[in-house]
């Protein structure tokens, strides 16, 4: 019952405000109604107490509703050149009032002004209790297209909505270029000419992102210059997201001669001795006569076998080091060859995803683990999609991936020379420069 | 409608008010407005795809360099008035722009050029039609440019988005669910554009009047037609205010308030409307011959005419003048304080003057002395001794004038014992004796009084006066001509006379020693003017106070006004204060008055203060009783204040409340507090997204917590320690803080 009491503070704030505030008040009526009855001391007296019992007010209570209240800077406004051709209008007009002393063109400047402060209450009035979202893929891929649903709902009661443009605010990271700046961009969305009170609108954005990486969204600008174009209101909504685009995968013939060593290996490790039939074939004297295939024996007439996957702990270890000197991180031409290695990890692993293998990358900020399936792809794509080069002081920086002495299959791509993993077993590791892209 | 259909129709409607303003300062030929309307016409064709012809840039931008030969042709050899080449300029270069294909900038080109059409018409015309064109101007400019904007965004943004079409739909939230809606309809659109002309008014109408003025409102309207009046200079031609008298032109509207005993119980006392004196007839004009007028010393703003004493009965007259070729200052007869003018003059014929006011309106206040004199009193003035510039000035009669002219005097006259008994007598026989008429054929040559007088024996009133200036002067009195008006026609609705050209008219003023001039209308009553009743004439006294309002309060409108106005708010809320004066004043005056005599003997300390605080009689007296108001007043102020913080909070915190004893509801609430939070930032939970979803989608720390909590009472029946409760209103304060 008297928890409010705990916050004795609020509580002994409004009380001394009231006093304050009354007291203020009556004083300033004694005054009044002094001068009134001639007594002008006791009216000089009781004016010179409430001006300091104001002054008392504004001390104590003005500094502490200004920390609660929180000032809305998320409106601001710019003036395009209709508007200023508009003010310098008015500037006219009073200047030809002035002179001239016609009432006629007072009217006019003062209609002027009153047009000029609708136009500002207008738009910011337009602007009021609206709600932006946008709904975009989880998966978002390099290059392409995605369906971004933006969504404008119009709260207020009613008073339409008119000439909206929505734009999204988000910051432009391209990390393999600079890993220090990132500039902020505004992409337009949707411009909407009138949206009903009490009604929402919603249009769907085909949007595309040419480079892999993280854009993280800092909220939604919504602007317009309704009703008269004569002032721009801009108003920031706040939110937060990040819109993750992966790295696009490429066909692996493409890095065909990067990977000599997998080709056999791409291509072998389909066939084994596991359950799943992967194809018939004429018999070899090597061949174990259990898997001899009778029905097609008898039509080809021939000895035929059947061969098989291999489903039998076949995984590959894709390791990506991103760590890099700095000398050749400043060169002009190594963004672009660490995109391709990102890109490169990006395409074994869709490849070997979709082959049914099971996958695991390793790099600076972790182990996905082995797995398999679209979800797993998924996650380590994400995972590309953040690496940035990593410059240490050494040129060395960062974290060097541990691997487990079970794998089977470990494709390394780096920038650092083969040693820098000296402690993985060569024969089973193919290794992919940065300089070979 | 489409969008693209409500922006042309409204643009062509600003046009078409802008054309239609300047039309209405009548100021322009006929074929230039029928050549822009037809301009219109056919740019409202081009633009809505009706005509498929326009012109071109190169063409219109020759045709342009051509007409500039034409301007400078019509202002240097045909000696057009450069107010007229202009708005010959701006409507063949508007009509050049409406028929062709427009661009953006073409568009706002017009806008612009319909603006300054407006600002020209301010200047041309004054009238309430400004108003009622301004009102429709502006109405469909608010229209135009809502339009405007709209589809110039829409352009803008569907260029730089050319590669993708984008398709919106509209749904309706309702309570439980959306409906699918058409596309809007620009209903919206126009009703804001009566709503925005609605709040554009309101506003300005304060504006307007708080403003400040740095000279008088009605002066410096350059481009106002003038008026032409004739038959009042100093020399007049016999039958010159007969011609004025043809003219129905306002000239100047009256507003007279009255002395309190000439009220006559309820009937307004005739008054005219004295303009100018004439002293020499030279058998077919009159003319003044007097010296050049003086011109008066002004004090402040007013002109004083009398040097003697200022009798309380006196009529004042405001008189609001339209813009006229002569410099003729009206008012009733005995002037004695004249305010507004910007200089004034006087001559020997008493006769007023002021500069010339061709371009632009007067509005001046005179204050006179209207008594009239008895004829008894008048008869007592037996004095005979004339001054020799009476004499010679009054007296006159032309060279070779008509003898029977005094004979007829003498006949009328005789056995008339006083000069007022002559004037009136002479007055009489005219009104009686001879008929009014307009008409100006005369049948003999000669003089034309003796015409009057003897042939035709009808006239109008320059003939009437001219006859007994003759006749009076013909039995030894002096006596004069005056030209001015009559009262005019009373519209009891503005409370003004209303003075036509057609009440033009002429009097006599004979010289008494012992009082002065005093005035005699031998006009008969048919001569006066009458106006008529009915609806016309109530219609038209209400559009005439229409217009005297419009023209005293926004086109006279001044730094005198403007103060005027304050002091009557001042006044206006003194009053309302002063309603409740009666009923609290007096216990309220009571104690301010103890309290008074309290500061005073604190002040003294000891000099007859007694030093009791407390007195024995109650709490009204002593000091404490003195302040026992305020005080009390104050304390049940706070009271109540804290009662309502108290309540407030309660209401406020009620999950909290209920979170020690229903935890579900206490869960919902807080919960909802939150989401009423986030939507107030632009953060709605959709219906189809579980508080899970939509905690993760935000990613607000706060948020989460929030919604953990709520998950672990609303679904996991964990009850909120104390602790947690405040965990969540320190929770919930933040994100209120935030949004």
């Amino acid at each position: 019952m008297f928890r409010f009491f705990r916050r004795k503070k609020s509580f002994r704030f409004v009380l001394i405000s009231a006093m304050l505030t009354v007291a203020a008040i009556g004083i300033a009526l004694i005054s009044a109604v002094a001068g009134q009855v001639g007594e002008y001391e006791l009216e000089s007296l009781g004016s010179k107490a409430a001006l300091g019992l104001a002054l008392v007010i504004v001390v104590y209570v003005v500094p502490r509703l200004a920390q609660r209240l929180h000032l809305n800077s998320d409106f601001s406004i710019h003036v395009p050149n209709a508007g200023l051709i508009f003010f310098a209008l008015i500037l006219m007009v009073t200047i030809l009032s002035l002179s001239s002393g016609n009432n006629l063109l007072y009217l006019v400047l003062a209609v002027l002004l009153a047009t000029a402060f609708v136009s500002w209450a207008a738009s910011r009035l337009d602007l009021r209790r609206i709600a932006v979202s946008v709904r975009f893929p989880n998966h978002i891929f390099a290059g392409e297209s995605a369906p971004f649903d933006v969504t404008v709902s119009n709260r207020k009661r009613l008073w339409p909505l008119f000439s909206l443009t929505v734009a999204m605010w988000e910051q432009d990271s391209t990390p393999a270029s600079n890993p220090v700046s990132e500039s902020a961009r505004v992409t337009e969305l949707v411009y909407l000419p009138i949206i009903p009170a009490r009604a929402q609108a919603r249009a769907r954005v085909e949007r595309s992102f040419a480079k892999r990486g993280v854009y993280p969204i800092n909220g939604f600008l919504a602007r317009t210059r309704f009703p008269f174009g004569f002032i721009e209101h801009c108003r920031y909504i706040e939110t937060t997201g990040e819109i993750v685009v992966y790295p696009q995968p490429q066909p692996l013939d493409d890095f065909r001669r990067l990977l000599p060593l997998l080709q056999g290996r791409i291509e072998s490790r389909v066939k084994g001795s596991g359950s799943d039939l992967y194809a018939i074939r004429q018999y070899l004297s090597s061949d174990h006569h259990h898997h001899i295939d009778w029905k097609a024996t008898a039509k080809t007439t021939r000895l035929m076998v059947r061969e098989y996957t291999r489903d039998d702990d076949w995984r590959v270890t894709i390791a990506f080091d991103p760590r890099v000197e700095k000398e050749s991180a400043a060169a002009p031409e190594f963004a672009e060859k660490f995109e391709r290695a990102i890109t490169l990890a990006a395409s074994l692993v869709s490849h070997f995803i979709r082959e049914g293998v099971e996958v695991r990358l390793l790099a600076t900020d972790g182990d996905s683990g082995f797995g398999i399936g679209r979800a797993h792809c998924y996650r380590m794509l994400d995972r590309l999609a953040r690496l940035v080069p990593a410059t240490g002081e050494d040129g060395l920086g960062g974290r060097s991936p541990v691997l487990p002495p079970d794998d089977q299959l470990r494709i390394v791509i780096a920038s650092a020379a083969r040693n820098s993993l000296s402690n993985w077993p060569m024969h089973s590791t193919q290794t992919i420069n940065f300089e070979e892209l | 409608m489409s969008l693209d259909r409500f922006f042309i129709f409204s643009s062509y409607a600003m046009f078409t008010t802008g054309f239609v303003m300047l039309a209405a300062t009548r100021h322009l030929d006929g074929l230039s407005l029928a050549l822009f309307a037809v301009g219109l016409s056919a740019g409202w064709l081009i633009d809505t795809g009706r005509l498929r012809w326009s012109i071109s840039q190169r063409r219109a931008n020759w045709l342009m360099a051509g007409y500039l030969f034409f301007a400078a042709a019509e202002w240097q050899v045909f000696g057009m008035s450069p107010v007229i080449v202009i708005l010959h300029f701006v409507f063949f270069a508007s009509s050049l722009k409406l028929l062709r294909k427009k661009t953006g900038r073409d568009w706002l080109w017009l806008y612009v050029v319909t603006f300054c059409q407006v600002l020209m018409t301010a200047g041309m015309m004054v009238d309430t039609t400004f108003l009622f064109l301004l009102i429709v101007y502006l109405f469909a400019a608010v229209s135009t440019f809502a339009g405007y904007e709209i589809h110039r965004s829409a352009l803008a943004f569907a260029a730089s988005h050319a590669s993708q079409p984008i398709v919106v739909e509209y749904w309706k939230e309702g309570k439980a669910e959306l409906r699918r809606l058409g596309s809007p309809r620009l209903r919206s659109l126009a009703l804001f554009s009566a709503f925005g002309l609605a709040v554009i008014l309101l506003l300005a109408a304060p504006l307007f009047l708080a403003m400040p003025r740095v000279s008088r409102g009605f002066s410096r309207n350059g481009l106002l037609r003038t008026e032409t009046l004739s038959g009042f200079s100093d020399s007049v031609r016999l039958g010159e205010v007969a011609q004025v008298k043809l003219n129905p032109q306002v000239v100047m509207r009256v507003r007279v308030r009255f002395m309190p005993d000439e009220r006559n119980g309820g009937e307004r006392r005739m008054l005219r409307w004295r303009g100018v004196t004439l002293d020499h007839y030279d058998g077919q004009s009159w003319n003044y011959t007097g010296p050049q007028p003086v011109f008066l010393r002004k004090i402040g703003d007013s002109f004083r005419l009398t040097e003697g004493a200022w009798t309380r009965q006196y009529t004042e007259q405001r008189f609001f003048v339209e813009p006229l070729n002569i410099n003729t200052v009206f008012a009733a007869p005995h002037p004695l304080l004249a305010v507004g003018l910007p200089e004034l003059a006087r001559d020997e014929g008493d006769g007023l003057w002021t500069a010339p006011h061709e371009f632009h309106k007067l509005d001046y206040t005179v204050f006179s002395n209207t008594a009239e004199v008895e004829d008894a009193e008048l008869a007592q003035d037996g004095s005979r001794s004339l001054a020799s510039e009476i004499q010679r000035r009054y007296l006159q009669l032309p060279e070779g004038h008509d003898r029977r002219i005094g004979k007829l005097a003498d006949e009328v006259t005789r056995g008339a014992k006083t000069q007022i008994e002559i004037a009136r007598r002479i007055e009489s026989h005219l009104r009686t004796a001879y008929d009014y008429t307009l008409d100006l054929q005369r049948v003999e040559d000669g003089d034309p009084v003796a015409d009057f007088l003897f042939h035709t024996r009808a006239g109008h009133c320059e003939y009437f006066a001219s006859a007994m200036v003759l006749m009076l002067r013909s039995r030894g009195l002096p006596a004069r001509l005056v030209n001015g008006f009559q009262m005019g026609e009373y519209n009891d609705a503005a409370d003004v006379y209303t003075v036509r050209q057609s009440d033009a008219h002429s009097w006599v003023e004979a010289w008494f020693p012992a009082r002065g001039w005093v005035a005699f209308d031998p006009t008969p009553p048919a001569g006066l003017s009458v106006y008529g009743d009915g609806v016309m004439a109530w219609l038209r006294h209400y559009r005439e106070a229409l217009e005297m309002m419009w023209l005293e309060h926004v086109v006279g409108f001044d730094t005198g006004k403007q103060i005027s106005m304050a002091f009557t708010a001042q006044a206006w809320v003194s009053s309302l204060f002063s309603t409740y004066k009666w009923n609290v004043s007096s216990r309220w005056f009571d104690w301010v008055s103890k309290l008074a005599r309290l500061v005073e003997a604190w002040r003294e300390r000891g000099s007859g203060f007694d030093g009791k605080f407390f007195a024995s009689g109650g709490p009204s007296d002593g000091a404490l009783g003195v302040i026992f108001h305020p005080l009390m007043l104050a304390f049940f102020g706070v009271m109540l204040a804290s009662v309502a913080a108290f309540s407030w909070r309660r209401h406020r915190q009620s999950w909290q409340r209920k979170a020690g004893r229903d935890r579900a509801a206490s869960a919902i609430a807080f919960y909802r507090e939150m989401l009423r939070t986030l939507e107030r930032r632009g953060h709605k939970r959709a219906a189809d997204r579980t508080p899970a979803e939509f905690a993760a989608g935000l990613r607000m720390p706060a948020v989460t917590e929030i919604t953990d909590f709520y998950q672990q009472v609303r679904f996991g029946h964990q009850p909120l320690d104390d602790d947690e409760i405040a965990r969540i209103g320190l929770l919930l304060r933040d994100l209120k803080k935030q949004s």
